[in-house]
């Protein structure tokens, strides 16, 4: 027993020395240039993307001999609150790049600076006029800018092309034309359907909406307006398609497609012939034909189409989020950040190396000279489905979750709606629906402004 | 064995099973290619078994830097778990002083509080000394005591005939000779179980390295594995890999520990 004792004194003595003395001391980490200015830039890019981001950093590195960019991939748990205790605690990152709809909280809560700190008069010029339109609408807040985005993430529809050939279906122009793809490849009588041709994504009421020529907005009294006659429409555009096949079927189908490994995209598994998705899954599906040619079986062709407007509806039309840069309050190279920003951006002589960016990426350009580099150009001529993405990022009909405090909850809410509309315990009216939400939306927004003014 | 022996084994066995098919699962799944992954679950066996994934995990200099630091803060913090919690312990158990069994509720009280209560305060505290962005903001606190284990050492050492500690004092021993030679070694059962716990909640911990780490150099495995997961294109393949040699150390743990664990509980010392 005295033995043991002792054994267990010895390993807690040495242990505790190490934690405390040795562990204390900095861990080894590549320097920082001599008489460079360090930019410590967190990110959430993860997965494939990350080494992109890493490759991009070391560019801009070499590139020029006055900032280091030291890039920090932050996982999305407790993301926000380590940003707020690391602005309150006066150790902010220099530069931050989000793919959440956190603008206008930030902002309003003074956790980001305004683009106009970092930025020359003539640089926030050059952006008004070269920024795509729904670039512009995601880093503005009360009509200032406070981030910079960087990429923008289009939805449009991907269709089955090898199928819709077999079946004699020509890609559909109009929703009229959609709804009766939907109902040829997947008859309303058809009981456990193993693939439908289409299906309305309950969470996509954000694309549908403004597609009707509705979408969602605050007034002047900076209440959000929901309850309007289009997105009415929309909505009861998408519960057709619940009153068409039955909420049962419709769920259990969708259960299957959660079975899925990862994030799989269910076009590829044949689930459906058209299903609406961004542009990222063109990686997909090209990784998917490389696999189906190594193993000498007939290649699928896919294709992808805008979102098809009802009558008097808006063409090129959908729902727009992507990734924002934004500077935190009381960044110490708040100069580096933006150096690096026009890198990505592709500012100034940048143009170049930004194409090589959205190209090794597979990501949108949002400055229409880079969208317009020949660099770009010839990678369009290369993926033709990704024309179709950067043409409707192109678009003034292209929407994100009105920029305020408290958008998340608003994005939430919506979702919320959608999910509902297709439940099968659901008979309230579309207009019901929305104007419940529009209520809650309202409340929570209230409360925003009011614990903002405390 | 009888009817209803064989029945509860069998549906014993069974259960077993089916809590195990995930880990069964996963495990299969890591050694898929990543275009089988992409075509869903239609076979449930690989075409091959192979180590590509593992090897290609392994490989990575940040994932082994990142195992590092997750054995670093697990050794640290399940030595200050192991001390502080049991001296407080015997504190509470075996030392008679006012106020001890209300203090002692109040110990307890605390294990109701969640993590995120006393986060902003902690943070704050640790920035201000000097420790934001080292391995010690999360290994000093549980040189600090931790309520659970405290409780499970107290309601331990409280089942020790206080006979033993007598027969130390007329042997000449102290307090802490008391403690160090007589009352720690019979609870080896209930260290062991505090040692297990402590363990697994560092290994599997992700929010306390997010807020208290901003170094990638220092970041521990748990972090490791968000690297392979991304809003537009996972590497599931490799995440899959990963998230098998992120659990081996639990799982070994756990087997080669069971008997203590169980016994860390349940036992009853020297009765």
């Amino acid at each position: 027993m005295a033995n043991w004792g002792r054994a267990l004194a010895g390993v807690m003595a040495v242990s505790l020395v190490v934690s405390v003395v040795v562990l204390n001391g900095p861990a080894p980490r590549a320097a920082t240039p001599s008489g460079r200015n360090e930019v410590v830039f967190w990110h959430f890019w993860g997965g494939e993307d990350r080494l992109v981001v890493e490759r991009l950093i070391a560019r801009f590195n070499e590139a020029q001999s006055e900032y280091f960019v030291r890039g920090v991939a932050m996982p999305g748990n407790n993301f926000d609150l380590k940003v707020f205790l690391a602005v309150a605690g006066g150790n902010p990152p220099d530069l931050i790049n989000h793919d959440d709809p956190i603008v206008g909280d930030w902002a309003a809560r003074g956790v980001i600076q305004p683009l106009r700190a970092v930025a020359t008069p003539a640089e926030l010029e050059t952006l008004r006029t070269d920024l795509v339109p729904a670039a512009q609408r995601l880093g503005d807040y009360q009509g200032e800018p406070f981030a910079l985005c960087n990429g923008l993430d289009i939805r449009a529809l991907y269709y089955n092309a090898t199928l819709l050939r077999e079946r004699g279906i020509q890609p559909p122009q109009t929703l009229t034309e959609l709804d009766q793809l939907a109902e040829t490849i997947t008859p309303p009588s058809a009981e456990r359907a193993s693939r439908y041709g289409f299906l309305p994504d309950a969470r996509r009421l954000w694309a549908w909406a403004p597609v009707f020529g509705g979408g969602f907005r605050t007034n002047d009294q900076g209440e959000a307006v929901v309850d309007t006659e289009e997105n009415v429409r929309a909505l009861e555009w998408m519960m057709s398609y619940r009153l068409r096949y039955g909420a049962d079927n419709l769920a259990a189908f969708r259960q299957a497609d959660q079975s899925l490994p990862g994030k799989t995209f269910p076009l590829l598994n044949d689930r459906y012939a058209v299903m609406m998705d961004g542009q990222w899954r063109i990686r997909d599906l090209r990784a998917a034909q490389a696999s189906q040619r190594e193993r000498n079986l007939p290649v699928i062709e896919y294709g992808v189409m805008p979102l098809p407007p009802p009558k008097n509806g808006l063409p090129n039309a959908g729902w727009v989020n992507g990734n924002i840069f934004v500077v935190p309050t009381g960044a110490k190279q708040p100069h580096g950040a933006w150096a690096f920003m026009r890198f990505w951006l592709g500012m100034g002589s940048f143009t170049d190396a930004a194409a090589q960016i959205c190209e090794e990426g597979g990501w949108i350009p949002t400055l229409r000279s880079t969208q317009k580099s020949p660099r770009f150009l010839t990678y369009l001529k290369r993926e033709p489905l990704f024309e179709t993405f950067v043409q409707l990022a192109a678009s003034d009909h292209q929407f994100p979750v009105p920029v305020v405090p408290g958008a998340a909850f608003w994005q939430r809410e919506m979702e919320r709606v959608g999910e509902q509309s297709l439940g099968a315990s659901e008979t309230r009216s579309a207009q019901t629906l929305l104007r419940e939400a529009e209520e809650r939306i309202n409340a929570h927004l209230l409360r925003q402004r009011k614990a903002l003014r405390s | 064995m009888n009817r209803h022996a064989w029945a509860a084994q069998t549906s014993a066995t069974l259960l077993a099973l089916l809590f195990l098919s995930p880990l069964v699962l996963q495990v299969v799944s890591s050694f898929k290619t990543r275009a089988e992954l992409r075509e869903g679950n239609q076979h449930f066996f690989p075409s091959r078994v192979s180590w590509e994934n593992y090897r290609e995990v392994a490989s990575r200099t940040e994932f082994r830097q990142q195992f590092r630091n997750s054995l670093i803060l697990c050794f640290g913090t399940v030595t200050g778990t192991l001390i502080s919690s049991s001296l407080a312990a015997y504190g509470f158990a075996r030392v008679r002083w006012r106020a001890r069994k209300w203090l002692f509720g109040l110990l307890v009280a605390t294990m109701l509080l969640p993590w995120q209560v006393t986060m902003i305060p902690r943070f704050l505290l640790l920035r201000q000394l000097g420790l934001y962005d080292s391995l010690a903001a999360l290994i000093l606190p549980a040189f600090l005591g931790d309520a659970f284990a405290i409780f499970l050492l107290t309601q331990f050492m409280r089942s020790l005939p206080e006979e033993l500690s007598e027969a130390g004092r007329l042997d000449g021993l102290s307090e802490f000779g008391i403690y160090w030679h007589i009352v720690l070694p019979l609870c080896r059962p209930a260290l062991l179980t505090v040692a297990l716990f402590q363990f697994t909640t560092t290994w599997n911990d992700l929010g306390g390295p997010m807020l208290y780490l901003s170094s990638p150099e220092k970041f521990p495995l748990s972090y490791g594995l968000e690297q392979f997961t991304s809003s537009y294109a996972d590497q599931t393949h490799l995440l899959l890999a990963a998230t098998v040699l992120f659990g081996l150390p639990i799982v070994v743990l756990v087997v080669v520990m069971q008997r203590f664990f169980q016994s860390g509980f349940t036992a009853k010392p020297l009765m």
